[in-house]
């Protein structure tokens, strides 16, 4: 994984300037073109990949399966958001996390998603007018 | 002695008691604003400014003076706290803001900011009072090419400053350039990397890119550092929080330099204070005399950086009131409150409305004091904050990722971007690649781009035109002296040190 970091940044780099220099153009009209950053930068980003690919010398990294908890649960949450409308989708995530990962009571967990969620309703809707998404459910 | 006597009357006016109120409550509310992940100042500012119509004008524009300055402070909380800067010009402070709360330094790092800030502002004020219409015309002599110049410097400096390996740096800070290329040309009106998506044609959010690299990465990461809430969760008083003598020594001399710099960063057209915390963080990398553990969770850190963008915050007053020309996102939008209200901003401003250009510098010296109290006075609140056990902690700011996410734009696709950026921000750090010249240089590039275009187009294409002047010229110097240079010497020395090695093994 080391070295497939900057061997896939060096990909992104090429394509860049490949898409800059065909598709923007690089200098037009006596003036930098569109792709003219994406050219250079894209250039250097390439070779500096590829010359850090060869050297690099990190140690592979262990990650562990509690790293895709925040992740699978924030796309759960958007799907509840969908579905019940954000300001609930928000609470029951709250209430859910610390029921189900963190064991908390199901009382000290509902006690502590209602409250968060009534200090965003206050700070967000009420003094700030953030529109927040309504679900299905028109919550 | 002319400027005492309109500060005198400025005072008088700001010391009214429907001002000193409008200073305090914009206070107060800019702490809250920069505070909170996904608002800004410019988002504080345009919320406030209706409100601001019904009341006198010079007590509206204290009123939202106040509040920017207090966002300044306000946005290192949650930078220090949780690894989230609330305002981008807070990205610096997080720096080693957070790594001294990870450290059980949190209240230190609070004061720190909290101290350098006011000095930092006093002394923008200061210059804002005394030499603000000179500035001004200085700040007018950086056209195109001496801004270009100048983000070229920084964008240069700041992959090898930030992080343990140099190369490293420099891959996210070109990450970070080509991630601002994503969105419409504004030059050509051509789509550049947008996939046929309609929400990548305003180009990618800032605010879900920093809240998923800086705060949704720390997430993920604090999945698997439970073990260590002992002494990330450790009790910390009032009392330990304050800094001791030596301490306050320590971030006397940064807050200074980088006050000064701020300022005449604050000048330059366009920059803002995320430039100006920026270039006070590369200054105190570069002379300040604990530059190694910078980055470590230093205090000079902090101060550097929070004194910059204080300074700068305050220094973009002068060219908005001078000349008429915002230096920052923020003046722009309080140029927009100013002309609304029948005030012309520019050279005559000092002349045709003394009352109302020198009630608001004055009431920019109480203003400062007035946050540096208030947010003084919440450093026990936040201390509980960080208290708080991580099982409850990592809910509450994947939340506070969402709302902040959705509230900048309220699109549900910035939730996605946030989420996105996080994974990869979180892989990359994984990998010791550092994400600050990244988030930094993608702030940065729009601002490179205009101004390289602008240059040409003026020299109709001849890029002589980079080296004419003399500050692009004393600029590029500066460049090949900072970043080419130690390059060269470092293949130098490793060249000797072959040598000395083989000469060794000969013998």
């Amino acid at each position: 994984m080391s070295r497939i970091i900057p061997l896939i940044v060096a990909i992104i780099g090429t394509y860049c300037a490949y898409q800059g220099w065909f598709q923007y153009g690089f200098w037009v009209n006596k003036g930098p073109g569109g792709g003219f950053l994406p050219v250079i930068i894209g250039v250097l980003c390439a070779l500096l990949c590829i010359y850090e690919a060869i050297k690099n010398t990190d140690t592979s990294v262990r990650f562990e399966r509690k790293h895709l908890f925040p992740i699978i649960a924030t796309i759960l949450l958007f799907f509840a958001i969908n579905i019940v409308g954000m300001i609930a989708a928000l609470g029951l995530f709250m209430i859910a996390w610390l029921f189900f990962l963190e064991k908390f009571t199901i009382y000290r967990s509902a006690t502590l998603g209602i409250c968060t969620t009534g200090v965003i309703y206050i700070v967000f809707k009420l003094f700030l007018h953030v529109p927040f998404p309504v679900g299905y459910l028109g919550i | 002695m002319e400027v005492f006597q309109f500060l005198f009357e400025g005072f008088t006016v700001a010391l009214s008691f429907e001002n000193v109120l409008a200073a305090i409550a914009g206070a107060l509310l800019g702490i809250v604003v920069g505070g909170l992940p996904g608002l800004g100042s410019v988002t504080g500012v345009a919320l406030l400014l209706p409100l601001t119509f019904q009341m006198d004008p010079t007590t509206g524009i204290i009123m939202l003076a106040g509040l920017y300055y207090g966002s300044m402070y306000g946005g290192s909380f949650s930078s220090i706290l949780v690894n989230m800067p609330g305002e981008s010009s807070a990205i610096t402070t997080a720096l080693d803001g957070y790594p001294l709360t990870k450290k059980g330094l949190a209240g230190k790092a609070l004061f720190t900011s909290n101290m350098s800030s006011f000095i930092g502002g006093t002394i923008g004020i200061i210059i804002l009072t005394f030499m603000g219409s000179f500035l001004a015309k200085i700040g007018l002599a950086f056209g195109p090419p001496e801004i270009a110049a100048v983000i070229l410097l920084a964008l240069c400096s700041i992959g090898w400053l930030f992080g343990e390996n140099p190369r490293k740096g420099l891959i996210t800070t070109f990450i970070g350039i080509l991630i601002a290329t994503i969105g419409v040309d504004i030059t050509t009106g051509q789509p550049r990397f947008t996939f046929g998506s309609m929400n990548f044609l305003g180009g990618v959010s800032f605010i879900p890119l920093v809240i998923g690299m800086f705060g949704f990465s720390q997430i993920i990461e604090m999945m698997t550092q439970k073990l260590n809430k002992e002494k990330f969760n450790k009790k910390i008083t009032l009392k330990e929080s304050m800094l001791n003598k030596s301490e306050m020594k320590r971030i006397i001399a940064p807050s200074i330099r980088t006050g000064l710099l701020g300022s005449f960063v604050g000048i330059l057209p366009g920059a803002g204070a995320t430039t100006g915390s920026m270039f006070s963080y590369i200054l105190e990398k570069r002379v300040g005399k604990n530059k190694g553990q910078m980055g470590k969770g230093a205090i000079e850190g902090v101060a550097a950086a929070e004194s910059g963008n204080n300074s700068t915050a305050v220094g973009a007053f002068a060219p908005l009131l001078s000349l008429g020309i915002p230096g920052s996102g923020t003046t722009a939008v309080l140029l927009g409150g100013l002309i609304m209200w029948g005030l012309q901003p520019g050279p005559l401003m000092f002349q045709n409305n003394p009352d109302f250009v020198w009630g608001l510098i004055s009431s920019m010296y109480i203003g400062n004091l007035i946050s540096l109290l208030a947010s003084l006075a919440i450093i026990p609140l936040l201390i509980h904050f960080i208290r708080i056990p991580n099982a409850i902690l990592i809910p509450i700011i994947t939340v506070l990722c969402v709302l902040g996410a959705y509230s900048a734009r309220n699109n549900m696709f910035d939730v996605w971007l946030m989420l996105a950026a996080g994974v990869i921000a979180f892989l990359l750090i994984s990998y010791h690649y550092p994400i600050a010249p990244l988030v930094l240089a993608f702030v940065l590039t729009p601002m490179l781009e205009t101004a390289i275009r602008q240059s040409f187009s003026m020299s109709n294409g001849d890029p002589s035109i980079f080296v004419r002047g003399p500050i692009t010229i004393t600029l590029l110097s500066m460049i090949v002296l900072f970043v080419i240079s130690p390059m060269i010497i470092n293949v130098v020395k490793k060249k000797k040190r072959q040598e000395q090695d083989s000469d060794f093994l000969a013998s």
